[in-house]
């Protein structure tokens, strides 16, 4: 059912390459069902409003991930459909020790947070990214004394850092 | 999980904020995506946001593709009319709770996929039996640490709880169960919403427990056992759909006698009225209608809104978004007591009728119009007891000029249209010509309608560029507006 809405969404955004395209978009529709699916079971998530109007704001905010635009340069999760994950993972871990040598001492912390996380985090149970910051906030002495609009701006300031260094390695 | 498996998270943390770094500091308590989806359903429905809504709109839009999803979303969910009223009334924030071993909403997981569901434990059956009353108000106590999931409703609409920071009346959602008198009132009225006096019963009898098996016995309509109102449908549905289609009938009747017999007596009428007091002059019409003002009252606003009626379904919004006219909206709380929805009446009547759009269930223009003649001359002859509360018109949208905003953004998006000339040339080298249309926008900017008023060109171009247009959003002009945008298809010089 939640893959029938999700194709009905999809046909029904006008997304170039994907809306008109004719057959059943299993290819498309699959993904973003799974994604979609751990979203929704994270333990924090909370659905406000109506599924279809979830679902439907879900997937309009990956269009630009979705169009197929030849020649585009591929956002978001594509992002990391399409490199070597192994790679990546090496990348990351190298970014982050540069990170910790920032001048932000937010950012520093986080960076530390992260590594401290992927060293000791064996047997941590969360789905996505997303869920995964957020945890940062409990797992860092330092930055659970932040409040809420606090720690977001040093989340966003550490994820742009983060994605911006990826993208200069050819992430 | 392996550091390796960490490590891609934050990758896919980072990937994934992108799309938000734009947006402003979101605090990290909000869910973005989540709050942006609720955004959209107000949007759609023509609500007015809640105050925290509307600061954090203005934050997410900062960034372009978020604003973009915001919108595009919301002119799919106003197309279809498919957002759900019932979703932001009735719910609030519907927790992801401590349910079976997922710790998911069985509403979701049933919606995900069965074999999910039955690896949280789920049972295929609804959790709680109709004649499992205890358990219900049990897990109602229990207010969001349960969800129970009832055979009649639909999945992703799920049970009531109370209204979230008054944005809209709870009345207005007509669940037809009326089970929430449970027995222990007194622990439920901490997470149900204020108990309807629908019924003729007194509230003093829900005081006094051991009347309220006599008062059951002698009123065969009260049905507050919840085993009862699971299993069977209200009985008293078939009565008041009866009723409805008798009194309308019965209106359209008096009208079709008012348009034949009354129409002479409308200038004398006029002539005399500051004369002498008119004498009956079709004594067999005026008692009708004398005895029909209070019918008209209840039936006129409320055509447009049958669903609470007769729907059974407590979630769908037709009726809602049916009643354009504040009439509809206001008179259900008179029954109901307060009103928190009074205040966006006049926003949803005006914004409303332009922004409805979709399939919405719209039964209201063909009666309208009879009763409007029809009424007038009553109210004239009977001091009327309650002002009949008059039909909203439609607000007329006439035809304006194009604002330069939106002269200039359509300029920007002439491409679309030129793709869809550039694609009929090959068919046929020689085409051009003029092709106006006829687009309404409603107050967001967001196209509501396309009309090609005049095709010179033909070969599909004018329909290719009217789907086109559908989609764009332009700046808003504040007010719903309709201007022509004449179009010359000219092949490229040289």
């Amino acid at each position: 059912m939640l893959g029938e809405l999700v194709r009905e969404v999809l046909r029904e955004l006008d997304i170039a390459g994907i809306s008109e395209a004719r057959g059943r978009l299993e290819h498309v529709v699959e993904p973003l069902r799974i994604r979609l699916v751990l979203r929704l079971s994270a333990p924090d998530f909370e659905l406000r409003g109506s599924l279809r109007a979830f679902v439907t704001t879900w997937v309009a905010l990956r269009r630009d991930e979705l169009e197929l635009v030849p020649g585009e340069r591929p956002t978001g999760l594509r992002r990391m459909a399409q490199v070597d994950l192994v790679g990546l993972a090496r990348a990351v871990a190298e970014v982050l020790e540069g990170l910790t040598h920032s001048h932000n001492p937010d950012v520093r912390e986080l960076a530390h947070t992260w590594l401290a996380l992927a060293e000791e985090g064996v047997d941590v149970d969360v789905r996505s990214g997303v869920e995964c910051a957020r945890m940062l906030k409990t797992a860092s002495p330092m930055l659970s004394r932040r409040s809420e609009a606090e720690f977001a701006n040093a989340l966003r300031a550490f994820r742009t850092m983060l994605g911006f260094e990826l993208s200069k390695l050819g992430y | 999980m392996g550091a390796h498996k960490i490590l891609l998270l934050a990758a896919e943390d980072a990937f994934e904020f992108e799309r938000w770094r734009e947006a402003g500091p979101v605090t990290a308590e909000i869910d973005p995506e989540t709050a942006a989806a609720e955004i959209v359903e107000y949007e759609a429905l023509g609500l007015p946001l809640p105050r925290e809504l509307d600061g954090l709109r203005r934050e997410l839009e900062f960034a372009p593709a978020v604003r973009e999803a915001i919108r595009s979303s919301t002119s799919v969910l106003r197309r279809n009319g498919r957002a759900e009223v019932s979703a932001l009334v009735g719910l609030g924030p519907q927790g992801m709770l401590p349910w079976g071993a997922g710790g998911l909403d069985p509403r979701l997981l049933m919606m995900m996929d069965p074999r999910m569901a039955a690896q949280a434990g789920m049972p295929a059956e609804p959790r709680t039996r109709p004649s499992d009353s205890r358990a219900k108000s049990d897990s109602r106590r229990a207010g969001r640490a349960t969800v129970v999931v009832e055979p009649e409703r639909d999945l992703a609409s799920p049970a009531p709880s109370p209204a979230r920071g008054g944005a809209v009346e709870p009345e207005l959602v007509d669940e037809p169960d009326d089970d929430d008198r449970d027995d222990d009132d007194d622990r439920d009225d901490e997470f149900e919403p204020p108990p309807r006096q629908r019924r003729a019963s007194p509230p003093a009898a829900r005081a006094r427990k051991p009347d309220r098996a006599r008062a059951r016995a002698s009123d065969p309509d009260e049905d507050d056992d919840d085993s009862l109102v699971a299993i069977r449908p209200a009985p008293s549905r078939d009565q008041t759909n009866t009723i409805i289609l008798a009194a309308v009938s019965l209106v359209a009747v008096l009208a079709l006698l008012w348009i034949a017999f009354g129409k002479d007596d409308q200038e004398p009428v006029v002539a005399q009225a500051g004369a002498t007091p008119l004498p009956v002059v079709n004594p067999p019409v005026q008692p009708a209608p004398q005895a029909q003002v209070q019918p008209l009252a209840v039936v006129d606003p409320m055509l447009s809104d049958p669903a609470p009626a007769s729907d059974p379904r407590p979630v769908r919004t037709g009726g809602l978004r049916g009643s354009s006219s504040s009439v509809g909206v206001a008179s259900k709380p008179a029954a109901g007591g307060v009103n928190p929805f009074a205040s966006y009446n006049a926003a949803v009547a005006d914004g409303k009728p332009a922004a409805a759009g979709g399939p919405t269930p719209a039964p209201a223009p063909t009666p309208t119009p009879a009763p409007a003649e029809a009424v007038p001359a009553p109210a004239e002859a009977v001091p009327a007891p309650a002002p009949a509360p008059e039909p909203l018109p439609e607000p007329e949208l006439t035809k304006s000029k194009m604002t330069p905003p939106i002269r200039e953004a359509i300029t920007n998006k002439v491409g679309d249209l030129q793709r869809c000339y550039n694609d009929a040339l090959v068919g046929k080298p020689d085409l051009e010509g003029r092709v106006v249309f006829t687009i309404s926008i409603d107050q967001d900017g967001v196209v509501k309608k396309v009309d090609v008023s005049k095709d010179a060109v033909g070969y599909g171009v004018a329909s290719c560029a009217s789907k086109k247009i559908r989609g764009w959003t332009l700046p808003s002009a504040g007010i719903p507006i309709i201007f022509d945008l004449p179009f010359d298809f000219q092949q490229p010089k040289g």
